[in-house]
């Protein structure tokens, strides 16, 4: 395995190589989270439906597959669909948004040149899912980011696993594991959307229904909420202390927008 | 090594019988059965060479690794798709032009809304020919309800006929298609499943995969076999989890799915929201809200979208079907002739 070293792409001169090669790690492009290195780090994105999830997932594939020039990473990005609601139309509007808030000159070239580094796979049970996690860990050269959506309807689609200790080990275990395997050896950066089963105390909270083994794989979440037809809300931090920290964004059309602090 | 040879066996849902011949012939991963012999894998699993066939075909079809796309690819295909019309301007504005195929649209209301309306009035939609910027294929009703109505069925096909038709007039080079297009074509292309319980409903979506030419999919609705559910909190999830899944693997083959869903009490609030609660909220890409004031005036509100903001529309149910309110006919009443949801 390649671990997290860079190879020349196909087509690539060596001024850009080298351009890519020196360039800081990528943070995920939400201004509240700063620009910290998150290689190897698996993040979930946790909130009931219409809280913002996909949005926010689009605006973290833009800032990775965009182009330099249009403030973007210029990086692969994967995107496994596990729920079949993925938009292609939607994830253009997004990157273009981007891409124009940065610069609105070339921003719909710079958008289509994107496109072609986002790979989708449609994953429909759990043994694809699985599939697709192990075709990302045998690719050559630097892991790309992994986006999810979502992580939580497979569990409850596999029947539950037997008890005893004979019984063949859960399918949605071997994913976890193989999603730890990606963040340890490829060292590659996980975003998870997880929707939220169980009505919550308050606003923001969250309530865990995955097992022990994926709770302990996050090492960062963001609690979505949506507190008006405008306004999201993200309270966010390490999951074995506290969420610390928190920003307000909208969502429109053209994705993510106007992110601030929580008012 | 390919990348999902590495998958384990114990992962492919087989017979257990089965998992047992792969152990005893010394196969663990996917890539075992790469490349080999049948006749050398029938004699380690010690069968006959046709049952060893039959099992490596039966792997392979499981086992088979999602094919990727670039999302170039798939917006070009997303263009070519053309959406199921409901003849009503302003919802079909809310939709950004219909029911999306490959997309899960949830109707919400409360009885006598228009969700069985809008229901019918999509599926014989769905039937206009693509001469006539129409889906131009069959449609499905998944009835849980006992909801379905053959006879308004039949008046709105008469109905889109005559509009086909009016068309037709307008554009000489499309008089064949018209003419083929007739209230029992249109009727011949819906195909009805009464689903009596739960289990009717998920045999009928794996069924749907045998219709020609499917372009629509209409279940009235979801939450009438399960808000009856009296078992573990968790196996209701994992039944809607589920439904979610076989719901949204029509749409992959570019159906545009259409579920309705009845309005339950919220706990947290004094409105009343969709039922199924919080599991089932996620399994929609847009839900469109029908209300209906005491004056009897109807609107449809995107409660949900992922391209545009929430909007309203208002809207009428007469004899033709689900229509604008503002293009009233003369001599109807301000929300049509009483056809009820």
């Amino acid at each position: 395995m390649n671990g997290g070293r860079l190879t020349l792409a196909p087509d690539e001169t060596a001024r850009e190589y080298l351009r890519r090669a020196c360039a800081a790690p990528r943070s995920l492009g939400i201004p509240a989270l700063g620009e910290a290195d998150r290689r190897g780090e698996v993040v979930e994105l946790y909130g009931p439906a219409a809280a913002g999830k996909t949005s926010l997932l689009l605006q973290i594939c833009a800032s990775w597959c965009l182009p330099d020039s249009h403030g973007g990473g210029c990086r692969k990005v994967v995107w496994l669909d596990c729920d079949g609601r993925l938009r292609p139309s939607r994830l253009r509007a997004s990157i273009y948004a981007y891409a124009a808030r940065a610069c609105e000159r070339g921003a719909q070239e710079a958008a289509a040149d994107a496109l072609q580094r986002v790979q989708v796979a449609y994953c429909a049970s759990s043994l694809e899912f699985l599939c697709a996690l192990e075709g990302i860990s045998h690719l050559e050269g630097e892991a790309p980011l992994i986006l999810v959506d979502s992580i939580g309807g497979f569990f409850w689609r596999e029947v539950k696993p037997a008890e005893d200790q004979c019984a063949a080990p859960s399918l949605f275990q071997a994913c976890v594991r193989a999603v730890g395997r990606l963040s340890s050896r490829r060292k590659a950066i996980i975003v998870c959307a997880k929707p939220k089963f169980f009505r919550a105390n308050a606003i923001g909270d969250h309530r865990e229904y995955l097992p022990r083994e994926w709770t302990l794989l996050v090492k960062r979440r963001l609690v979505l909420a949506r507190v008006s037809a405008e306004r999201l809300v993200a309270r966010f931090g390490d999951p074995q202390t506290d969420y610390s920290g928190s920003f307000s964004f909208g969502v429109g059309a053209d994705g993510c927008c106007a992110f601030g602090d929580v008012r | 090594m390919d990348a999902h040879a590495s998958t384990p066996l114990e992962h492919v849902a087989l017979r257990p019988k089965d998992h047992a011949l792969l152990g005893r012939g010394g196969f663990r991963r996917v890539g075992d059965l790469v490349g080999v012999d049948v006749n050398t894998a029938a004699s380690s699993m010690r069968i006959g060479p046709d049952k060893a066939q039959a099992l490596l075909e039966e792997v392979e079809e499981k086992a088979k690794p999602p094919p990727w796309h670039s999302a170039r690819e798939l917006e070009a295909q997303e263009h070519q798709r053309v959406p199921v019309v409901s003849f009503c301007r302003g919802i079909d504005e809310l939709l950004e032009g219909g029911a999306k195929p490959g997309k899960v649209l949830e109707v919400c209301g409360g009885p006598g809304a228009g969700k069985t309306q809008l229901l019918l009035q999509l599926c014989v939609d769905a039937t206009i020919p693509h001469q006539f910027c129409g889906a131009g294929g069959s449609s499905v009703f998944i009835d849980a309800d006992g909801s379905f109505a053959p006879s308004r069925c039949a008046q709105l096909a008469k109905e889109v006929a005559k509009h086909v038709h009016r068309l037709a007039r307008k554009k000489p080079e499309h008089q064949a298609a018209a003419a083929s297009y007739s209230e029992d074509a249109c009727l011949d292309a819906i195909h009805v499943y009464r689903a009596l319980d739960h289990g009717g409903v998920v045999r009928a979506l794996a069924q749907a995969s045998t219709i020609p030419d499917l372009k629509l999919l209409v279940v009235d609705s979801v939450a009438a076999h399960l808000r009856t559910f009296e078992g573990d909190p968790g196996e209701r999830i994992r039944i809607i989890a589920k439904l979610a899944l076989d719901l949204s693997r029509v749409a992959r083959r570019g159906v545009a799915v259409v579920v309705s869903n009845q309005l339950a009490s919220n706990l947290t609030s004094d409105k009343p929201g969709p039922a199924l609660g919080e599991a089932w909220s996620h399994a929609c890409d847009e839900r469109l809200m029908l209300q209906r004031d005491a004056s009897g005036k109807r609107s449809a509100t995107l409660a949900k979208s992922s391209v545009r903001a929430v909007g309203s529309a208002p809207f009428v149910v007469d004899e033709r079907g689900v229509r604008d309110a503002a293009r009233k006919r003369r001599g109807t009443g301000s929300s049509g002739t009483a056809a009820s949801a």
